[in-house]
């Protein structure tokens, strides 16, 4: 497995977050707006049709530019420990239960969503930032995936490791090679998000690699 | 949705909810535990209250009571217990769920069966869960779909039945049951997700029961685990308990660094601190978790006792004003009045004193104890002059008879037995109070009183007589 994406230059990113940030609120206001056009749209029996459409259509393209956007932050919150990891014990049953309601909300394809193993324990991490990254990377494994994406969780040793494993064509060389390829804000948070995870001295990591038989593996592993 | 406990579950949560009193829901047959349970939602915004109210309408939640602001919330939780509580964690008025959940934790209105669940935008709220000791059963971070808040409360009902055992045995104080209750479920598998739960109840629960040293081991064990802040913090409790105090300041120290927001730290620290003397650290410290939670009346009321003992007697009477004014619907308690006339006796605004005498006076001092009684007839005679000799006369009758006086009367009884040239008393009770267990928080203030009479010298012979006698003890 190789280690996974380098930060990227952390010059540039006060000045970046600065306008990422006011960005964001602009998009949140102007869906907040266009979602009371569309309020009083469904409410109107005039309203044309294709009107509504692709007023449904600009809300779904704010949102996710606004999340997106959102996202960017999270990761710079992340790499100025503004943001730092809120260390709580967590069964881990409920993390598996929590995450999967959350992916299948948010899943694409037609893949199936696969809760393999979950070993019954409890892990002292952050729930809502590993919940995060590992909703966003079974619903990005659900983009890829041909058949299923499986979500295990294993204790090995002082360990717990992490896995979502989908079977579509795996990881592209350039991102298992550990260079930042454009779109991966959330293996970024994720990298940090593992690392941000200290105990006794010990960091997690996130390691991402392809399967033998070619899907992508992405593996949290925590202290 | 399919229901959200098993057949066993909620079995075990239907006898629980038919041995109270009727709730208002009738208990008819029911396919989802969900349908029987009484929801209070507490929240002051009207669009996330009718959110929530739809989330557990989906969920099947029937009975749904509506609280808009912490007052309201209040009010409605002592006439009629709910089953679930589902607070915003912002709730206006500069209060938040987490100082509506102490207030109900300190004053003992919340039974440890009900579900609290805090729902909050704010990403740093979790900042404030993983630190202080009264914590929520769960949180729900926004946004967040009604199967999210439905598996956030089935956890929660789970584990409340759980530990239902426990929470008899040390709601009816029988700890040994309730420690021997944890030890028994820590062996069994079910309880796995619970063993933190198990450790941290366990620690509680031998300091509940005066266990201090075991409590302190308890601590200890969790803190090798993950130093958790309310680890620390019950540790510094401990070793304040046993009068470790540099330990225990230190201790605290590292639970506020860790957690700048564990405003309970706070309290503690300035409680060591004032029992070590150091009325200055205590009160800066308590200033400082006052500007950041202004609605904490209780610390504000500490935050002017300590200013006044640490001479500071404008800062006293500003934070007292701000009490009076703020947190005093019905007219000023005996406590907050007296209060509001030592500062102004300290600051020798006699008329201020004698208003606020003039509204201690009109609250019921039937029923109020020996101390307090002396404490009240003591500022008086104080304020009245020449003519309070009378009255001073008759309550040293009470004040011989009470064998340890709190610091606060101590000060009272000082402070009237100079004014009337009783130096005998004064010095007895001086001497009583630098030779027991309060000397060091009994100090500052005593001292203050005997320099005003410019009677330093003789405060520091008694002192050392004092010391001498602590000595050979």
């Amino acid at each position: 497995m190789t280690p996974a994406l380098a930060p990227p230059d952390e010059g540039f990113i006060d000045v970046l977050a600065s306008g990422v940030h006011d960005t964001k609120n602009t998009l949140f206001d102007a869906l907040s707006r266009i979602d009371a056009v569309r309020n009083t749209m469904a409410a109107s029996a005039a309203a044309p049709t294709e009107s509504v459409t692709l007023l449904d259509e600009a809300y779904v393209a704010v949102e996710r530019s606004a999340e997106r956007l959102a996202k960017l932050l999270s990761a710079y919150r992340l790499i100025r420990r503004e943001n730092p990891v809120v260390l709580l014990p967590t069964p881990l049953g409920d993390l598996a239960e929590y995450v999967r309601l959350r992916a299948a909300a948010e899943w694409q394809g037609t893949a199936a969503l696969v809760v393999g193993p979950v070993v019954d324990d409890v892990w002292i991490m952050d729930r809502e930032l590993i919940a995060d990254c590992l909703v966003n990377a079974l619903t990005n494994a659900a983009r890829y995936a041909g058949s299923k994406v499986t979500l295990e969780l294993r204790a090995e040793s002082d360990w717990l490791s992490i896995t979502v494993v989908d079977d579509g064509p795996g990881y592209a060389r350039e991102v298992i090679g550990g260079r930042t390829p454009s779109g991966s804000i959330g293996l970024f948070i994720a990298d940090k998000v593992a690392n941000l995870h200290e105990r006794n001295g010990q960091r997690g990591t996130l390691a991402l690699a392809n399967g033998p038989a070619g899907g992508a593996v992405f593996t949290l592993t925590l202290p | 949705m399919e229901p959200l406990l098993g057949a066993d579950e909620i079995l075990s949560l239907q006898r629980e909810v038919k041995r109270k009193p009727a709730p208002g829901a009738a208990f008819k047959d029911t396919v989802t535990p969900f349908k029987e349970l009484r929801f209070l939602v507490i929240e002051d915004q009207e669009a996330s209250r009718k959110t929530l109210k739809m989330c557990i309408q989906s969920m099947g939640g029937f009975s749904i009571e509506i609280a808009v602001s912490h007052g309201d919330a209040i009010f409605r939780i002592k006439n009629n217990v709910p089953d679930i509580i589902i607070c915003d964690y912002i709730l206006g008025d500069g209060r938040t769920g987490q100082q509506l959940l102490e207030e109900l934790r300190h004053t003992a209105t919340l039974p440890n069966r009900v579900v609290f669940l805090m729902v909050t935008a704010e990403r740093s709220y979790e900042q404030v869960v993983s630190a202080v000791e009264l914590t929520p059963d769960d949180y729900v971070i926004k946004p967040f779909s009604p199967e999210v808040l439905g598996l956030r409360i089935e956890k929660a009902v789970q584990k409340k039945l759980a530990f239902r055992t426990y929470y008899d045995l040390r709601e009816a104080h029988q700890f040994d049951e309730a420690v021997q209750e944890l030890d028994a479920m820590l062996a069994r598998d079910q309880a796995k997700p619970y063993k933190y739960d198990i450790f941290r109840y366990r620690a509680e629960t031998l300091a509940d029961a005066g266990c201090t040293d075991e409590a302190q081991r308890a601590y200890e064990d969790i803190i090798r685990i993950h130093p958790f802040p309310w680890a620390k913090a019950g540790l510094a409790r401990m070793l304040h308990r046993k009068d470790r105090l540099p330990e225990a300041r230190a201790t605290v120290d590292e639970v506020i660094a860790m957690s700048p927001n564990y405003f309970e730290a706070y309290d503690l620290k300035a409680a060591i601190c004032s029992d070590s003397g150091d009325y200055a650290e205590a009160q800066k410290t308590l200033a400082h978790a006052a500007e950041r939670a202004p609605r904490n009346w209780s610390r504000k009321r500490t935050l002017s006792t300590v200013a006044l003992h640490n001479g500071d007697f404008e800062t006293a009477t500003a934070v007292m004003r701000d009490v009076v004014v703020n947190d005093a619907a019905g007219g000023a308690s005996l406590h907050d009045s007296l209060n509001m006339a030592r500062c102004a006796l300290a600051g020798g605004d006699v008329e201020a004193a004698k208003a606020a005498m003039h509204a201690a006076a009109k609250t019921n001092l039937d029923n109020v104890g020996d101390a307090e009684r002396v404490e009240f007839e003591c500022v008086l005679a104080v304020l009245e002059g020449a003519a309070g000799a009378a009255r001073y006369e008759r309550i040293c009758r009470t004040i011989v008879r009470l064998s340890e006086l709190p610091v606060q009367t101590a000060v009272d009884v000082a402070r009237a037995a100079l004014a009337f040239y009783d130096r005998q008393t004064a010095d007895r009770v001086i001497e009583q109070m630098l030779g027991g267990k309060q000397a060091r928080l009994a100090f500052q203030p005593l001292l203050g009183i005997y320099k005003l009479h410019g009677l330093e010298e003789p405060f520091r012979k008694i002192q050392n007589r004092a010391a001498l006698k602590r000595l050979h003890k």
